[in-house]
């Protein structure tokens, strides 16, 4: 089994980067959610906040899950994995990560498909 | 037995659940309560309304796997990701699915206010990138990676 180490939450310019080490990792999520701080969460607990002011502009390619697209029809970084649920939008508090950690996570259960 | 009937024509259900069990062709009954349950949590919880895209990775079939939802919109699968039960598998070096907007055309996702998520198997490789949209030149990103950036 790969050990699931390092993970990215980037989000303009700015990055929540963890090199935490865990073997149990299923549920990565992050958010920003105000103009200093990015978030990273681990099975809808909190890895860690990045406090930096950012002056970025918000990507316009089309969201790919699967790999990260650089324009509407093509991606250059690839992931190889099975995803069992994706959502992406607007800012989550830490309590709403952890919220949507235990409903994503009955919703697998409730289908026989969890990763816990 | 009332009750049970109701729950038969969809009344039982929240209408964005029926609305997604009708686009998506979903008809289990297992499927349709545990979507029905979840898209109510997200919308107590206020987690439903700031999201621009959910992916329930539909058990029924490749083209309601694909389906958001909450925009009854589907993905574009590119260069044919593997579809089972459990969900979607991409290979890691050109397979992936694409969605019908990116995030500067969502209304959700403000300058300061933005969120990816993703639930997969435990243990899939580090490395990953997970989901995700960056500009070119590569200065503007909003992406999810397991695994350190590039």
């Amino acid at each position: 089994m790969a050990i699931n180490g390092d993970a990215v939450y980037k989000f303009k310019k700015i990055a929540a980067v963890t090199s935490s080490i865990s073997g149990s990792r299923y549920f990565l999520s992050g958010s920003r959610t105000s103009s200093t701080l990015v978030s990273l969460y681990e099975n809808g607990s909190l890895l860690l906040n990045t406090t930096t002011p950012d002056s970025g502009s918000i990507p316009t390619p089309k969201m790919c899950t699967g790999a990260v697209c650089d324009t509407d029809t093509a991606a250059t970084d690839y992931g190889s994995l099975t995803d069992k649920f994706t959502c992406w939008g607007g800012g989550l508090t830490a309590a709403q990560h952890l919220t949507l950690h235990d409903l994503v996570q009955a919703y697998q259960a409730s289908l026989g498909r969890s990763s816990a | 037995m009332y009750r049970e009937w109701k729950r038969q024509a969809g009344d039982g259900f929240d209408a964005d659940a029926v609305a997604y069990f009708t686009a998506a062709s979903i008809t289990s009954a297992t499927e349709k309560s545990a979507a029905n349950t979840i898209i109510v949590g997200l919308k107590a919880e206020g987690i439903w309304g700031s999201m621009s895209r959910i992916y329930l990775r539909s058990p029924t079939s490749l083209a309601a796997c694909l389906m958001c939802c909450k925009s009854l919109t589907s993905q574009t699968a590119v260069n044919s990701p593997s579809f089972n039960s459990s969900g979607l598998t991409y290979n890691g070096t050109t397979q992936y699915a694409r969605c019908t907007i990116g995030p500067s055309a969502a209304s959700e996702v403000t300058t300061d206010s933005s969120t990816i998520a993703m639930y997969m198997n435990q243990g899939d490789a580090s490395g990953n990138y997970m989901v995700g949209s960056k500009s070119k030149p590569e200065t503007d990103f909003m992406f999810l990676k397991n695994g350190l950036v590039a």
